[in-house]
């Protein structure tokens, strides 16, 4: 049997943790500054932070609100820790981004430092290399969010054993709108000690 | 659990359009890539790509698209797909042929393998022949089962380049554990000036035709394909699907561990889950992208786990590294190798480039293979392995 122990959901300028709103900022900032914000009052000292494309800064500090009192590589193996994700837009935010900078010839200036966030799962390599988690990544891309296919991914992993703890959910960054919603799955009940089925992912995401 | 059984398969690539093709090529040792002067590969190259930045100076390996235009329509291929989805819908049309599957069936599953699927819709001009949201992979995916009747949601992967290894894997776990009898996983992607320029800033293109694990290789060559593995629980074929798995190196995000840290525990799963251990693996089919990391990575990972004398191949030489297409087409090719009991060839490989001892098959050779394993390896620092098994393999 297998459990959700803690979930965070960062939603339009909202940071949700357990049920309890933690932050929310209302002055109609754009996300990049908010994403500063966040960054501050995670009081982490990351200098990579900065170099992220707006995936990659989403998934990095719900990753680090997520394991903000944990500690998980203390507590398994680095290769037993998994990253399950999913989302709808892939990379596409970034790839235009990337695109602006090569579809006019004479303004031409390709950069592979902004060439490499236009892989969805650049990611999972962020929030891996931060926490040094070694274990199973995959990354889906579906219309909508589909709690039923990252659940069976999960269960799969955590049944046969290879897997004894897992960061799951959806990170989705738009224009002005942001949804990150991050998870974690493991087979002791701690923390919310909910029981980790398709019903209660689906109650988390749109609580 | 049940066994996942591979019943058919396609590959197009710039060897060709049929499996015949790009095996004849493959074993008589003939690549595919283009190269300004002279030209190895004959396909001219594609309107689109003729206004590519230095492209007399770059070495790819792309698809005749003039032939593929003609079997578009034999195939009756409706112009409302993209150029992208038009080359997916080939290639499963070139795999179910004889399966028998009902692709319209609730129970066939279609899964997605790409890492940039319709991005040359960015262009305005292109864009305007299709709806918006068709640069999305999950519309792709969705237009792609529909047009064989298929009501499912489709499943896209998208993980850089072991996309193909892992919806391969995920597909045949989905089949042991759900109501699903057949999986459809398709795996493509086309060069564009997205991708060519992205790779050339990062200067990891070869100008040559790539030398995989030589010790003159100087990068990879970009090349385009899709490719299509029919997996089936319910009709049994000689190629079975044994287990899988991904593993992270939490190093970097476009380089690979030094230590082949991920590459080492995916293998390590991969051989747990199929029971069986590195000695019992007869043929691997590498990465192999010939890139000084990648090549290095994949030598030492291979030394850690005692597989320094097992025959591999890598088939980057003969059609390039084709993303989200490679572990798909790479499987294909791989399973043809072990129904004929042939190790591949590597196309490029002369002098030995990499720190540790490998067992690189320059020549086309008969032997008995009993279990193949499939490796890759990503950006994002992902490392993925799949095992196959021949029916009546020893054990």
């Amino acid at each position: 049997m297998s459990f959700i122990s803690s979930y965070i959901h960062i939603k339009d300028k909202e940071v949700w943790k357990d049920n309890t709103l933690i932050y929310s900022n209302t002055e109609g900032i754009s996300n990049n500054k908010f994403y500063k914000l966040l960054y501050k009052q995670l009081a982490i000292k990351y200098m990579k932070f900065y170099k992220m494309d707006e995936l990659s800064k989403l998934g990095l500090l719900a990753s680090e609100y997520l394991l903000e009192d944990r500690t998980l590589t203390s507590e398994f193996k680095a290769e037993d820790i998994g990253i399950v994700l999913m989302n709808r837009q892939a990379s596409l935010i970034t790839d235009i981004k990337y695109y602006d900078t090569i579809k006019d010839a004479t303004n031409y200036y390709p950069s592979p430092s902004v060439f490499v966030y236009t892989l969805a799962n650049i990611v999972m390599g962020e929030i891996a290399i931060k926490n040094n988690f070694k274990g199973e990544n995959i990354f889906y891309v579906q219309e909508h969010f589909n709690a039923e296919l990252i659940h069976n991914h999960t269960e799969r992993l955590l049944q046969r054993g290879s897997q004894q703890a897992l960061l799951c959910g959806w990170l989705e960054v738009e224009e002005d709108k942001i949804d990150g919603f991050l998870y974690l799955v493991e087979n002791s009940a701690i923390g919310l000690k909910l029981k980790h089925s398709i019903e209660n992912i689906n109650i988390l995401k749109n609580q | 659990m049940c066994s996942v059984y591979l019943i058919g398969e396609s590959i197009i690539s710039a060897l060709g359009t049929s499996m015949d093709q790009n095996m004849q090529h493959i074993t008589a040792l003939e690549g595919g890539i283009w190269t300004d002067s002279p030209s190895t590969n004959g396909n001219p190259i594609p309107q689109h790509l003729q206004s590519a930045p230095s492209l007399n100076q770059l070495a790819l390996g792309f698809i005749n698209w003039q032939a593929v235009e003609k079997e578009f329509i034999t195939n009756t291929i409706p112009d409302t797909y993209t150029r992208f989805e038009k080359l997916l819908l080939l290639a499963i049309n070139k795999a179910i042929v004889n399966t028998g599957i009902d692709t319209g069936s609730s129970k066939t599953l279609f899964i997605l393998s790409t890492t940039k699927g319709n991005i040359e819709l960015l262009n305005e001009e292109l864009a305007k022949q299709y709806p918006n949201e068709r640069i999305q992979l999950w519309s792709s995916a969705q237009e792609i089962s529909r047009f064989y009747g298929n009501n499912n949601t489709a499943i896209v992967i998208s993980n850089a380049c072991v996309s193909g290894v892992m919806a391969t894997t995920e597909a045949a776990n989905i089949l042991r554990n759900s109501n699903y009898n057949h999986a459809i996983v398709i795996g493509g992607d086309i060069i564009t000036n997205f991708v060519l320029s992205g790779f050339l800033s990062f200067q990891s293109l070869s100008n040559k035709a790539c030398k995989p694990y030589d010790s003159e290789r100087n990068g990879l060559n970009l090349g385009e394909a899709a490719g299509c593995l029919i997996l089936s629980k319910d009709i049994e074929s000689d190629i079975e699907i044994l287990g899988g798995a991904s593993h992270n190196d939490a190093n970097h995000i476009s380089g690979p561990s030094r230590t082949a840290e991920g590459m080492y525990y995916a293998v390590n799963d991969a051989l747990k889950y199929s029971k069986i251990g590195a000695n019992d693996i007869d043929i691997v089919s590498t990465h192999g992208t010939a890139t000084a990391y990648n090549d290095e990575m994949e030598a030492i990972g291979l030394s850690r786990l005692g597989m320094q004398k097992t025959p591999i191949h890598s088939l980057k030489g003969y059609w390039g590294h084709t993303l989200g297409a490679a572990g798909i087409i790479e499987i294909a090719a791989l399973s043809w190798a072990m129904k004929h009991n042939t190790l591949l060839p590597t196309l490029g490989y002369k002098n030995h480039g990499v720190s540790k001892e490998l067992n690189i098959q320059q020549e086309a050779e008969t032997k008995e293979i009993s279990y193949a394993l499939k490796v890759a390896s990503g950006f994002s620092g992902i490392n993925s392995a799949l095992i196959l098994k021949k029916k009546g393999g020893k054990k």
